[in-house]
């Protein structure tokens, strides 16, 4: 089955709406720097109002293209002296690609009670763990390495 | 590359009025689609009616212990390597 390939005017529109996508994506990640996606809605008990605050790390990246076009035979010549396109022949394309990431993590909550407010942080104990995991695997590689440079002969 | 402080919209919780406040870092590099944004809270800015404002820092005490941590892990890992060259 022969497919007819895409015109300039198509390889456009696709771009087109390829960028738009883009630009629809690129404002939503900057979205992520206000400070609603910090503070969580308040939640209210009584007469006392808990507010949940997080940190959000987001970091994305992507690209489109898109392009088309007709062959030309340079020796046909129209009656203007111009080449003469070879109709149907030529080639087009488009593509894109992107990818990113979030990581959220809760840090504290708001108290607010008619006495006064206190901010209670949140302590994390996993990614605590997991820090001195690496920091003790970096260490006893650094050890290890230099525990064999001292019984190499002639030391 | 940019640093800024955002103030949301005040929360009435009684005759307390809470203002939250985060602190935002962000890159993005010319021409290039995308970046990185770091968003965390700031602190709080309680207003009551008939006093002064005051405002109340949002620690991070998670961070602050995992940094150190990492800290120590690269400067001890580097004590290592450097007491080895110098054994070797």
């Amino acid at each position: 089955m022969d497919s007819k390939p895409m015109g300039d005017d198509q390889a456009d529109m696709l771009g087109n709406s390829a960028v738009s996508s883009m630009d629809a994506s690129i404002s939503r990640f900057l979205k992520t720097a206000g400070v609603d996606m910090v503070y969580g809605k308040p939640v209210k008990v009584g007469d006392t109002t808990i507010i949940p605050t997080a940190e959000v790390l987001t970091y994305m990246g992507f690209g489109v293209g898109a392009g088309g076009g007709h062959a030309v035979d340079n020796k046909a010549v129209d009656e203007q002296g111009e080449p003469k396109s070879m109709g149907d022949a030529g080639g087009s394309g488009a593509g894109g690609g992107g990818g990113g990431k979030t990581f959220s993590r809760p840090v504290a909550v708001v108290v607010a009670t008619p006495q006064g407010v206190e901010v209670k942080p949140i302590v994390d104990w996993t990614k605590i763990a997991l820090a001195l995991l690496t920091a003790w695997g970096f260490m006893g590689g650094m050890a290890i390495r230099m525990r064999r440079g001292m019984r190499r002969p002639g030391n | 590359m940019l640093e800024k402080l955002v103030e949301g919209q005040p929360i009435q919780s009684g005759d307390l009025s809470i203002t939250p406040i985060s602190r935002a870092f962000q890159i993005q590099v010319p021409g290039f689609e995308g970046g990185l944004v770091w968003n965390r809270p700031e602190g709080v800015r309680v207003d009551v009616f008939g006093q002064e404002s005051r405002f109340l820092p949002v620690r991070d005490p998670t961070r602050l212990i995992v940094w150190s941590i990492l800290g120590a892990g690269v400067l001890g890992g580097l004590a290592f390597l450097l007491f080895s060259r110098r054994s070797g």
